[in-house]
């Protein structure tokens, strides 16, 4: 799947280069092409990627592009998830999510998180920026170049990279340091628009249906610190519609002497608004699992929402493909919930 | 009198979004995999660096296509260390 959405048209050039070709008055550059074992991927992917940009529930405000698919259930609440993201150009990318309820939308159970477009179908997009400044101390380089070209009399070598140092283990470890790779900065917009069916019983108590749209606005940032992984906050607000309540009438059954029970809504729905604070942190345990420890505050509610999203990999070249998710909200004297999510192979790669 | 300014002319291919390249100081963006640049001839190098992280397997290059004599063209293919990163001097 890697590199199956890449859009190269901002950065081209002419023909695919396999190999380095000479250069005038210099040694031709070394290019190795190695063949990587699954478990060097698989290290790769956790050191490099996994522990970086990995939202494999699809439900952070900034991940890498690329295709995903998830389906999340737990026992109040089933959706599926789909994205498709695209790199703009050199610090651009942007995402579009379909989120779909697959449970019974009129379910009456509580949520344990407090999304006011849990129930809707959702088109959302996001937009991103990345910032991104690494450097390379010239002067350091310069003087790794010498010491190259003192080893290699007959060399005149004026390209220097970390794969063409490969032969010479204590260059490359001094060109790497000479490297400052930086923190990378994230930010991101998302918006997001969701249709509802809501049924209602009207002053004659025939059935109403009606669909209503919701919609919300987040903004997020976040730092990808080497060592430690994915740091985002995010805000969001929401205005949304809920379900009226409901009541057990008794009434006539078809008109007749019988009576039967019927639960109906007896209010239109009511439209609502939230707002929503986040922080997050994404990062690898090992080869195999991930973590992204949510933390929610809903101003308007007073409540908070911790989430504990693990997530497991089946191997690197399927990427992140299920998990479960522990939360607990402070709502009602503080409840917990628990969600299995299962989802296809799809790219971790930020591309 | 100031010194003819000469054209240079880089390219580059990379997909990934964590490929950055600078010419001294100076960002490359490579608006269609291409960035021509008018530089003042100098006594010190012009240095070109970059940087790239991504998967492993994950091939890219960058190109000093023109003028002729710094002509350079480098091409990898990144390792399990999933990076890598260069520098070029030229005079021009």
């Amino acid at each position: 799947m890697q590199g199956l959405w890449r859009i190269p048209a901002a950065i081209i050039l002419g023909g695919v280069l396999a190999h380095a070709v000479p250069i005038a008055g210099s040694d031709p550059p070394e290019s190795p092409e190695q063949t990587l074992d699954s478990e060097n991927k698989r290290a790769a992917y956790s050191g490099l990627i996994g522990s970086r940009m990995a939202d494999p529930s699809l439900t952070s405000a900034i991940g890498p592009p690329g295709l995903g698919l998830q389906l999340t259930t737990d026992t109040k609440d089933r959706k599926a998830r789909a994205k498709v993201g695209l790199r703009l150009g050199n610090d651009f990318f942007v995402d579009v999510k379909f989120i779909a309820p697959a449970g019974d939308a009129d379910s009456e159970a509580e949520p344990i998180d407090l999304d006011g477009l849990r129930r809707s179908a959702v088109i959302d997009l996001g937009i991103h920026y990345l910032a991104w400044n690494p450097r390379l101390d010239a002067g350091r380089a310069k003087e790794i170049r010498d010491e190259y070209l003192a080893r290699h009399p007959n060399s005149n070598k004026f390209v220097l990279s970390l794969n063409a140092l490969k032969g010479e283990p204590d260059l490359r470890r001094r060109f790497l340091e000479a490297i400052t790779w930086s923190t990378a900065v994230f930010a991101a917009v998302r918006a997001k628009v969701g249709r509802q069916d809501f049924t209602y019983a009207d002053s004659s108590f025939e059935s109403v249906s009606v669909q209503k749209t919701s919609a919300a606005l987040e903004a997020a940032a976040g730092i990808l610190v080497p060592v430690w992984g994915y740091f985002g906050i995010s805000f969001e607000a929401q205005r949304f519609y809920e379900a009226g309540s409901s009541a057990e009438l008794i009434l006539p059954y078809r008109g007749g002497p019988a009576e039967q029970i019927k639960t109906l809504v007896l209010e239109p729905p009511g439209r609502r608004s939230r707002t929503r604070l986040q922080v997050e942190h994404r990062r690898t345990i090992g080869p195999f699992a991930a973590v992204n420890p949510r933390l929610s505050y809903f101003p308007k509610e007073r409540a908070a929402l911790v989430e504990l999203p693990l997530y497991a990999f089946r191997n690197p070249e399927a990427g992140l493909n299920g998990g479960v998710n522990l939360s607990w909200i402070s709502r009602n004297g503080g409840r917990f919930g628990l969600a299995v999510f299962i989802g296809s192979a799809f790219s971790l790669t930020p591309d | 009198m100031a010194a003819k300014k000469v054209r240079v002319v880089l390219k580059a291919k990379a997909s990934s979004s964590f490929f950055r390249a600078y010419l001294d100081e100076r960002r490359l963006r490579f608006e269609e995999g291409e960035e021509a640049l008018d530089l003042e001839p100098k006594d010190l190098d012009y240095v070109l660096t970059w940087f790239i992280r991504d998967v492993p397997g994950t091939k890219y290059g960058i190109q000093v296509e023109e003028p002729e004599r710094v002509r350079m063209t480098y091409a990898a293919t990144l390792d399990a260390s999933g990076k890598d990163a260069g520098i070029y001097w030229f005079k021009i």
